[in-house]
């Protein structure tokens, strides 16, 4: 398995993708370390989100390209977009995890091997992190760990 | 009571999460650790065990794990199982 890393930054908002890790047809991402955090002045802002899939990734503001972890492993598969999408499409009802956070608060989920959130080898897929309601627009910063 | 049994996110909520015997993540908040997770076997889902909360969850005989207690995974479909048929487009969606 290769580990790879990818962080982005959007403000959160209502029904907002703050960043997708978009799936790749030849091998299956299993996302094992996520954190969540705000660079924003500290505010006592409230926001929830939810760990969500999608079946169509859309246009984002920007295209990330993975680090990986280990030096000697090949290009991520799997990349990491950010921002403001167009055209994209989320699968309903489909919360892989409700996490309710302060903005002053870093937030960290590890999965234990085999615990992991898995984006499946399907074209266009993702597996993303959603504002679903925030009492303000602070800049969300999130970290994506993945196993290829 | 231990640090890990008291899960406060930004102080707008408090509620006694639960450490279990085999999680399958854990939740970090200002670098301490504060809670377990656990992922449904048949969806993926995954929810912070808290004691008392009222939910209702499941166990799988077949799959040997937890469910999240959602009608849908009342019968045994394995994510594993899930994911292959949504690859091969048998299953339209994939929770």
């Amino acid at each position: 398995m290769r580990r790879y890393a990818a962080d982005g930054q959007t403000a959160a908002g209502t029904n907002l993708t703050i960043a997708e890790v978009v799936a790749a047809t030849t091998t299956r991402g299993r996302i094992y370390d996520l954190i969540i955090g705000s660079d924003a002045s500290p505010a006592d802002i409230a926001t929830e989100f939810n760990i969500i899939r999608g079946t169509v990734s859309g246009t984002p503001t920007t295209t990330v390209t993975p680090r990986a972890l280990d030096p000697a492993d090949p290009a991520s598969l799997l990349s990491l977009e950010v921002g403001t999408f167009t055209g994209q499409t989320k699968t309903s009802s489909t919360s892989l995890m409700n996490i309710a956070l302060n903005q002053r608060a870093t937030f960290r989920w590890v999965a234990v091997p085999d615990g992991e959130i898995i984006v499946p080898a399907t074209s266009d897929n993702w597996v993303g992190l959603e504002s679903i309601a925030s009492g303000g627009t602070p800049n969300i910063n999130v970290s994506f760990y993945w196993q290829e | 009571m231990k640090a890990s049994d008291i899960l406060i996110i930004g102080g707008s909520q408090k509620f006694e999460a639960e450490s279990v015997r085999k999680p399958s993540g854990a939740i970090i908040l200002d670098g301490m650790h504060l809670a377990d997770t656990l992922r449904c076997v048949h969806c993926g889902h995954v929810w912070i065990p808290v004691v008392g909360s009222g939910k209702i969850r499941g166990w799988c005989n077949s799959c040997g794990g937890v469910t999240c207690g959602s009608h849908a995974c009342h019968t045994c479909y394995p994510f594993e199982k899930r994911l292959d048929d949504y690859e091969k487009g048998k299953l339209k969606t994939l929770r």
